[in-house]
């Protein structure tokens, strides 16, 4: 049981970046993603014993990540609120989120424009962007492969659009 | 701007991430490994209350059979409630056990099942009101009447007794519409969380 939480923290250790992304485009407020951030280890902590090693374990991690985000998206107004209080974060930043986009607007406006997606485009094109394949993205999602090929077709559309003057 | 550009970039995001980002390990520790028994502690407390009250009416009523019997219009009564008292205990012991043997390594499905478990036998529980209220107050009267040494059913009339039991029914009804209504919040956030959990290993 020790020697598996061990392995659980070095894999959240190893894999934060996944957690971090997921929270920070599902959740405006601060507040809001330290208790998604909580909610998703949480989880993952729970489902790690039914972990398949066959599997791609960020493909593992982004299946569960995505799927609470969205859930907990969808119950913001009545999200769980445990009974621990949020003194601290489990994720910190050296530095202020702003400092590392300020030198990268193009990155401030890809956040603003994935925040404007609805929950189910805004995994798709997260997964886009960490270069998964369309068999992969259709597996987290859970939608047929060629719905993932309309989707993305219909997100490349709407990117062009929003920088075309890029 | 071509997706293939916004992917590079989103790289060079990532590899800034790779460098900034830190785990608080101490935090996690907490919240992975205690969480989910925080979320049952509040129902946890209640039962063991539950537990201590009925353990204490238990004796008090064990006390009562034996010097009542052979007397059955108060034997009877006080053997009811002695019932009562006895599947009380039965009922929180149960809950106790079932919530601790809900652990962090108990597979999903299980841990589901138990929880699952506990919610149906809350909601029977509370049906169960429907009678024991009404029975509860007249038995507690017979009893409490032969320990002060009055006659009770010389005391009050059958109409009395109708009223009463009546009454009894209508306090039921309010209660366990006030139970159904406000389920118990813990354990309903610890079977939905559950419940999330496993649709994703679907």
């Amino acid at each position: 049981m020790k020697a598996d939480k061990e392995k659980f923290i070095a894999l959240v250790d190893q894999n934060k970046k996944i957690i971090y992304k997921v929270c920070n485009l599902y959740c405006k407020q601060a507040d809001s993603r330290d208790d998604l951030a909580q909610e998703i280890t949480l989880q993952l902590w729970r489902a790690f014993p039914s972990y398949d090693a066959n599997y791609k374990l960020s493909t593992w991690m982004y299946r569960i990540a995505l799927n609470v985000a969205i859930s907990f998206y969808r119950q913001e107004k009545r999200r769980i609120k445990n009974a621990m209080p949020l003194e601290n974060e489990i994720f910190m930043l050296a530095s202020d989120e702003n400092e590392i986009h300020e030198k990268e607007s193009t990155i401030t406006q890809l956040h603003q424009y994935i925040a404007q997606l609805d929950d189910l485009n805004k995994s798709i094109m997260l997964l886009l962007l960490e270069e998964y394949s369309y068999k992969e993205i259709a597996d987290i999602v859970g939608i047929t492969e060629s719905n993932v090929a309309t989707k993305i077709n219909r997100i490349k559309q709407s990117l062009k659009e929003n920088f075309k003057n890029q | 701007m071509e997706l293939e550009t916004l992917k590079q970039m989103w790289q060079t995001y990532d590899q800034k991430l790779d460098q900034r980002l830190q785990v608080n390990k101490a935090f996690l520790k907490e919240v992975s490994f205690d969480s989910l028994k925080s979320r049952l502690w509040e129902f946890r407390l209640e039962q063991v209350w539950s537990l201590l009250i009925g353990m204490f009416f238990l004796t008090f009523f064990a006390r009562y059979l034996v010097l009542t019997f052979p007397d059955w219009k108060y034997f009877i009564p006080v053997l009811i409630l002695f019932l009562l008292s006895a599947s009380e205990v039965f009922t929180s012991s149960y809950y106790l056990i079932t919530i601790s043997s809900i652990r962090f390594d108990t597979p999903i499905l299980r841990a589901q099942k138990k929880l699952n478990q506990l919610i149906r036998y809350q909601k029977w529980e509370a049906n169960l009101l429907y009678i024991l209220i009404p029975l509860f107050w007249p038995l507690i009267l017979i009893v409490f009447s032969r320990m002060t040494g009055q006659d009770i059913f010389n005391m009050f009339s059958l109409k009395m007794w109708i009223w009463n039991i009546a009454g009894s029914i209508l306090i039921a009804i309010i209660i366990v519409w006030f139970i159904k209504k406000y389920p118990d919040k813990g354990l309903a956030e610890a079977e939905a969380f559950l419940k999330e959990v496993r649709k994703f290993e679907e």
